[in-house]
């Protein structure tokens, strides 16, 4: 058996697929071959290190966040429970959502009647300066509760990334404000902006 | 059966009747484990935090249908490992699940706990090909065979073996070059 | 290694001579209903899976297993439409609310689905297509005539590659990335940080895909006086389209290159500003395509 073949088996050999013919061959290299041995007490010092990794703690303790979504009883543990801004507790899954008079975006309101009735403890703000991302940061914080984390963390992480690029164009815009197509482009994230909220409303 | 089984398995059973403070202790014993592996594979702090805490979640609604058929542990960690699959995919470019590794983009820097030997290590598993480094996780670090790691994440039995080759050999080369 | 470390101590609990009877087991679920070929069948579930498969009788199967604390299950049909609904109060307590479902229906009935973090995958199924989740991957395969999906962080895939008369797409995510293998007639897609990858195998005649940071690429052949329109911010923009197009193109960026096979490489620079637009025809100019973004590359390719 060549130094080729012999170090293509040392994966098999230490996790013991190889059938006992191919391990004597293998053994029988070794034996006699320094590089390779040198390759093998390589993997399996690297295996013995695999095996000790040790757990890593999270920075905080997540228990809290934990415990109150699996049983959000009274107010949740960690924030303070009145104010307009206060979490939905019980949450379920759907509630009506008031838009503002002045938002030219249409808000889904109703739920098919097929479903439970939703609670109507909406705290959204509807004075006419409220705009589609306030609107959008206020139902998505209501909502954190029941929405898998991960596609909370994706709203909000995605939510930034279309509020920089509308940022980014009105800037350009302060340079070039005669440009029809920086207007349009401007005009094109706002409206997706304002069709995230109406998604967000159905989820 | 020693002393701590019997105790987890009282803990596992209170817990699935509703018991939150017996959760807490299921939750303690093991969230560094499932923690430590969402940070290797995901490379950020913050993300590997949210994914525990959705783990735990769903193993708390699942925990109904945990019947002891293996030991905590490893079910917990299966909970676990199906949602790492589950954030690696929704976060990058993975097109044709695992037949293209390296497509993901580089996750950030995680800065590791002390041990000085153990720094090198992590780094490399860092800069593992995503694919790779999780098929080492699995095996190397948390003992799955490569049968259950293909039911895990959907790729072939070869494919895991080939991903473990890669990993070995791309870490042997980092930590002795 | 696989065994446990317990690296604290097991909370203390005193040892109970009585536990309650906790053993919880996933319920099993068979049912079969009635359902006309150009019927429709609605499907609800928070969370599980759900895999569907088209067939040729005027059956609904529905299969699979059902978490223990599932309340409210509701399966039934009136022949014209059926139904399949799980619901409940998720967040209150601990439950195992999951669906685990696999369903057969006529493979031309219609199919609407609204999950929460299930995984839906969909074959065979010939009709239309609406399906809705939050964070569960959407797949279908085959050629439905249309596809409707949503999600927030899912991912959405079509492979209908053998799809002749292809499948009209319509795909909203926040973050979700789209693949759609096998599109034709209409597709329109909109995703912030999601990648859009669309193949049509049928011409197309109305296209509207738009990113914020995903990348989008397209490729297809264009229906006489079809209408393509793109935008995207920082996400780099790539259409394949034949050799022999006839189209009139606008394309336009504030801040990124274009890249153009087809033609006039003169990029002629807005002078309002360092934007870049190119205008220029091919063929008889009969398709319209409109390209923009603000610093997201372009590049127009040859198929």
């Amino acid at each position: 058996m060549t130094c080729r073949e012999t170090l293509d088996r040392l994966d098999d050999l230490v996790d013991g697929r190889l059938a006992a013919a191919e391990r004597q061959a293998v053994r029988s290299h070794l034996a006699g071959c320094l590089a390779c041995s040198r390759e093998l007490a390589a993997l399996r010092r690297l295996q013995g290190r695999a095996a000790e990794l040790p757990g890593v703690a999270p920075r905080r303790d997540l228990w809290p966040a934990i415990r109150n979504r699996i049983e959000p009883s009274a107010e949740p543990a960690e924030e303070g429970g009145a104010g307009t801004n206060a979490r939905f507790a019980p949450a379920r899954r759907w509630w009506p959502l008031a838009a503002a008079a002045a938002l030219a975006v249409a808000v889904l309101l109703a739920r098919p009647a097929s479903r439970s009735a939703p609670d109507s403890r909406a705290t959204i703000r509807t004075e006419a300066d409220a705009t589609p991302r306030t609107l959008l940061l206020e139902t998505l914080e209501a909502r954190r509760g029941e929405l898998p984390a991960e596609s909370v963390r994706a709203f909000e992480s995605d939510l930034e990334i279309l509020d920089h690029a509308i940022r980014e164009i009105e800037g350009a815009l302060e340079i070039s404000p005669e440009s029809r197509r920086l207007r349009l482009l401007l005009a094109e994230r706002r409206q997706q902006e304002a069709e995230l909220l109406k998604l967000l409303a159905r989820a | 059966m020693d002393e701590r089984t019997i105790e987890e398995r009282l803990l596992v059973e209170r817990a699935s009747a509703g018991d939150v403070p017996a959760f807490e202790g299921l939750y303690r014993a093991h969230v560094d484990r499932i923690h430590g592996l969402c940070l290797r594979m995901l490379g950020d702090w913050q993300q590997a935090e949210d994914l525990t805490q959705e783990i735990f979640v769903k193993a708390w609604e699942r925990l109904g249908s945990y019947r002891g058929e293996s030991r905590f542990y490893t079910w917990l960690h299966r909970v676990g490992v199906n949602e790492v699959i589950g954030a690696l995919r929704r976060r990058g470019r993975w097109q044709d699940r695992f037949t293209s590794p390296g497509d993901l983009p580089e996750p950030s820097a995680a800065r590791f706990p002390e041990p000085a030997e153990g720094v090198d290590l992590e780094r490399a598993i860092g800069d593992l090909p995503p694919v790779a480094r999780l098929v080492f996780l699995l095996y190397d670090v948390e003992g799955y065979r490569h049968q259950e790691i293909a039911e895990l994440t959907g790729m072939a039995e070869g494919t895991s073996k080939a991903n473990l080759h890669r990993a070995r050999k791309l870490l042997r080369k980092a930590l002795h070059p | 290694m696989r065994h446990a470390r317990l690296t604290t101590a097991l909370m203390g609990t005193a040892l109970l001579a009585a536990l309650a009877a906790t053993a919880t087991a996933d319920r099993p679920i068979e049912e079969s209903l009635e359902l006309a070929a150009d019927g429709e069948l609605q499907v609800e579930i928070l969370s599980g899976s759900l895999v569907v498969h088209g067939w040729d009788r005027a059956e609904v199967r529905v299969t699979g297993t059902v978490g223990d604390d599932v309340e409210d299950l509701d399966i039934g049909g009136d022949g014209g439409r059926a139904w399949v609904e799980i619901d409940g109060d998720h967040v209150r307590r601990r439950h195992n609310l999951d669906a685990d479902l696999e369903i057969w229906l006529p493979s031309t009935a219609r199919l609407a689905v609204d999950t929460l973090s299930a995984d839906i995958d969909v074959s065979e199924v010939a009709g239309e297509l609406e399906l809705g989740s939050v964070s569960g991957d959407i797949t279908v395969s085959g050629s439905p005539s249309s596809m409707e999906a949503e999600t927030v962080s899912g991912d959405v895939r079509l492979d209908g590659t053998d799809s002749r008369a292809g499948t009209a797409a319509a795909v909203e995510t926040v973050s979700g990335n789209v693949q759609l293998h096998g599109v034709g007639r209409t597709v329109e897609a909109s995703a912030v940080s999601g990648r859009i990858e669309v193949s049509a195998v049928a011409q197309v005649h109305d296209v509207g895909l738009e990113t914020v940071s995903g990348d989008v690429e397209l490729a297809a052949a264009l229906a006489p006086g079809a209408r393509v329109d793109i935008s995207s911010h920082s996400g780099s923009i790539v259409l394949r389209l034949p050799g022999d197009t006839s189209a009139s193109f606008d394309v336009s960026t504030f801040n990124g290159s274009v890249d153009n096979d087809f033609g006039p490489p003169a990029e002629r620079v807005d002078r309002f500003g360092p934007g870049k637009s190119l205008e220029f025809s091919t063929g008889g100019g009969d398709a319209r395509i409109s390209i923009e973004t603000f610093s997201g590359d372009v590049g127009l390719k040859r198929q």
